[in-house]
């Protein structure tokens, strides 16, 4: 751990309705990095973001979540945001009802603690949507209602570069993009990178990694980072499939 | 009080002509031979009618009961006043606050109706359809209504702006008030009517001036009935919005009849009052009418509304889609049921109902009963219903982006009420029921 380490995650265990879904999860993330997180299905990567992010019902047992230095735990999830946490959801939920405008403003009034005036707001959101291509439209419309696959992720990206967050998770954010909107998604990612900022990429496959060059890899199986590498892991991975990366021994209870 | 002499009391001071004052004795006798709604029946089980017996100690404030309208009431002094570009006529206690003049429509009492138009007034009082439960109290507005308007729309007009019409009905403790609406729309007309009910509680008769506390918490009673008719093509969009005093028990009559290819977009806006039974019948009478049906009711404190839809479709290739909201807090009691009907020569209908209950307090209730009466073949019917609290999943997503709880439950709460304010299609109403709404959400 260096003063550069934005996120420290020290032997997490992490257990949903009872049953422990991370098993000592170690990972640190330095300012400036951008990390990918690979895992089978079930490996508990989603686990790790809804805890990282807070959820009522993902419980930490054990170990800690380090971020900036603090330990985080007892953080509210508005508060994590504020902090400059963000997590960019698989599944993001859909608020029907609320525009995108009206939920951005909420938002960057939570994570900038006051309020926004309008001129700017509009104009920080006109600057983003082009970048991203996305018509102002949009604004209008209902938080993921009926959105497509594409739509909601391309809203992720959008709240993400909007609130400007020192660490980025992006859940699975390649799942279910055709190519050009992968290729977009990327592009909003890639723009992010920054000396100041940290990433983690979630994701099951390593086609995301073609347009964005992650610092590390690391491979989650079973709750556990079983190994971790350089952008060529992912390769590997490509190559060998999960199957090639058995988990560690496991340690016994009688020897905690 | 509730007799006879009332009657013609009535009929003396609204100078009615005699047929309108014969039907109030024929209705009045109507309702002593009928018997009360009875608890077995599913309609009616959750609500005492007791409560809505105005002869169980209230009084008729007719029209000798003119008294004072607090204007500088708050509620009051807001819904005088134009919100933007609309037609407004206001109404005090039944009189105008000034003669309303109006583009495209023509509005006028009913009793001035009834002598100028008899053959289009005259089906109105005597139609019926009712069920016994509901004419026992619907007859109650028939034999003793005194606040009375007709709001006509000649055929082939198309009113661009929207028209408002605002009933302030000021009652002391233990008054009780029969106001009636009718509202026909002529063939291929168009129209926008927002149709406004309050009620203040009237200041004290003696000595005092319009800024006295009102009197205890003695409640005053509504029993209403609104009719609207529309005419073949005719396209129109209804608001119904009920802002009564927090003391008032309301029992509501409402029926819109479309004829062929007829077109009814509604929406019936609940925030106030302490007791509400209310009945909202569409009854598609011609081939190709439709109906797109919307409800909210905001409950709070010890609120209780009993609210029963009928969809009732008699012709064939009709359709009707409606969505019942509720955003309850506090022990405020929320009651659906809601029967769709289709008679065996209504062939290719399509009937939908929804009722979403969202509840904003472990203290607050929701019962919600849909009931099919289906006696055709070739139909689509869906009905839909939930009850349940705020989504922890749509809580923790804005939470995630810096919102915290209490703002985005509020979000969560107005987004719910969102779909039927966009059914209001005037933009400063819009913007007053969302500020009173979320005002109001604690």
């Amino acid at each position: 751990m260096t003063n550069k380490s934005l996120l420290v995650v020290n032997d997490l265990h992490v257990s949903v309705e009872g049953k422990e879904i991370l098993k000592g999860l170690t990972l640190t993330v330095n300012a400036g990095e951008v990390h990918a997180l690979m895992g089978p299905n079930g490996s508990g990567k989603s686990t790790l973001s809804f805890c990282l992010m807070g959820h009522p019902k993902y419980h930490v047992t054990s170990g800690r979540i380090l971020y900036k230095g603090k330990d985080i735990a007892e953080l509210p999830p508005n508060k994590r945001a504020a902090s400059g946490i963000f997590l960019a959801f698989q599944y993001p939920t859909a608020i029907p009802g609320v525009t995108i405008a009206n939920f951005l403003r909420a938002a960057l009034r939570g994570v900038r603690g006051g309020d926004v005036p309008v001129k700017e707001f509009r104009q920080l959101i006109k600057t983003h949507l082009k970048s991203l291509g996305i018509s102002e439209s949009f604004m209008s419309r209902y938080v993921n209602d009926g959105f497509s696959g594409g739509e909601k992720k391309r809203l992720e990206i959008l709240q993400m570069a909007v609130l400007s967050p020192s660490l980025a998770v992006l859940d699975e954010t390649d799942s279910g993009l055709d190519i050009d909107a992968l290729k977009t998604v990327a592009a909003g990612i890639n723009a992010l990178r920054s000396p100041e900022r940290g990433i983690l990429l979630i994701t099951h496959y390593q086609r995301l990694l073609n347009y964005i060059t992650p610092d590390h890899v690391h491979v989650l199986v079973n709750g556990r980072v079983v190994r971790s590498g350089g952008p060529e892991l992912a390769h590997e991975l490509e190559a060998k499939g999960y199957e090639g990366f058995r988990e560690p021994e496991p340690v016994t209870s009688a020897a905690v | 009080m509730f007799d006879g002499a009332t009657i013609d009391q009535l009929a003396r001071q609204l100078k009615e002509p005699a047929w309108v004052t014969d039907i109030r004795r024929k209705a009045l006798a109507k309702h002593q031979q009928l018997p009360w709604p009875h608890p077995s029946d599913d309609v009616w089980r959750r609500t005492d009618v007791s409560l809505l017996d105005p002869s169980r100690g209230f009084v008729l404030a007719g029209p000798a009961l003119l008294q004072a309208i607090p204007l500088n009431n708050p509620v009051v002094a807001r819904s005088i006043q134009p919100l933007g570009n609309e037609q407004l006529a206001v109404r005090l206690n039944g009189a105008w606050l000034e003669e309303p003049r109006l583009r495209g429509v023509d509005i006028s009492e009913l009793a001035q109706a009834a002598r100028q138009h008899p053959q289009v007034v005259r089906p109105f009082f005597e139609s019926n359809g009712l069920t016994a439960a509901e004419e026992k109290l619907t007859s109650l507005n028939t034999a003793f209504h005194h606040d009375d308007v007709w709001i006509h729309v000649p055929r082939d007009v198309a009113v661009e702006q929207p028209l408002r019409v605002v009933h302030v009905l000021s009652a002391s403790a233990r008054q009780a008030l029969f106001p009636l609406t009718l509202i026909t729309v002529g063939a291929g007309s168009r129209v926008t009517l927002i149709d406004e009910y309050l009620s203040v509680p009237a200041p004290r008769m003696h000595g005092g001036g319009a800024g006295d506390p009102p009197e205890s918490g003695e409640p005053h009673l509504i029993n209403s009935r609104i009719e609207l008719v529309i005419e073949p093509n005719a396209s129109v969009h209804y608001v119904r919005l009920q802002r009564l005093a927090p003391t008032a028990r309301e029992f509501l009559f409402q029926r819109a009849v479309l004829a062929s290819g007829a077109t009814l977009t509604m929406a019936n806006l609940y925030l106030g009052g302490l007791l509400s039974k209310t009945h909202i019948v569409t009854k598609f009478v011609g081939e190709q009418a439709s109906s797109k049906l919307y409800g909210f009711v905001f409950g709070h404190h010890d609120q209780h509304v009993d609210q029963h839809t009928v969809q009732d479709h008699q012709a064939a290739h009709t359709a009707s889609d409606l969505q019942v909201k509720a955003a309850l807090q506090d022990q405020s009691r929320m009651i659906y049921t809601g029967l769709i009907r289709i008679a065996k020569e209504a062939k290719q209908t399509n009937a939908y109902q929804a009722n979403h209950n969202l509840m904003l307090s472990k203290d607050a209730q929701a019962e919600t009963i849909p009931m099919l009466e289906i006696l055709a073949d070739d139909v689509q019917c869906k009905h839909g219903a939930s009850v349940g609290p705020i989504d922890e999943e749509q809580t923790f997503y804005l939470m995630s982006r810096g919102i915290a709880r209490s703002i985005a439950e509020r979000l969560v709460v107005m987004g719910f009420v969102e779909p039927i304010v966009q059914q209001v299609p005037f933009e400063p109403l819009q913007e007053q029921l969302r500020r009173e709404i979320e005002g109001n959400l604690h």
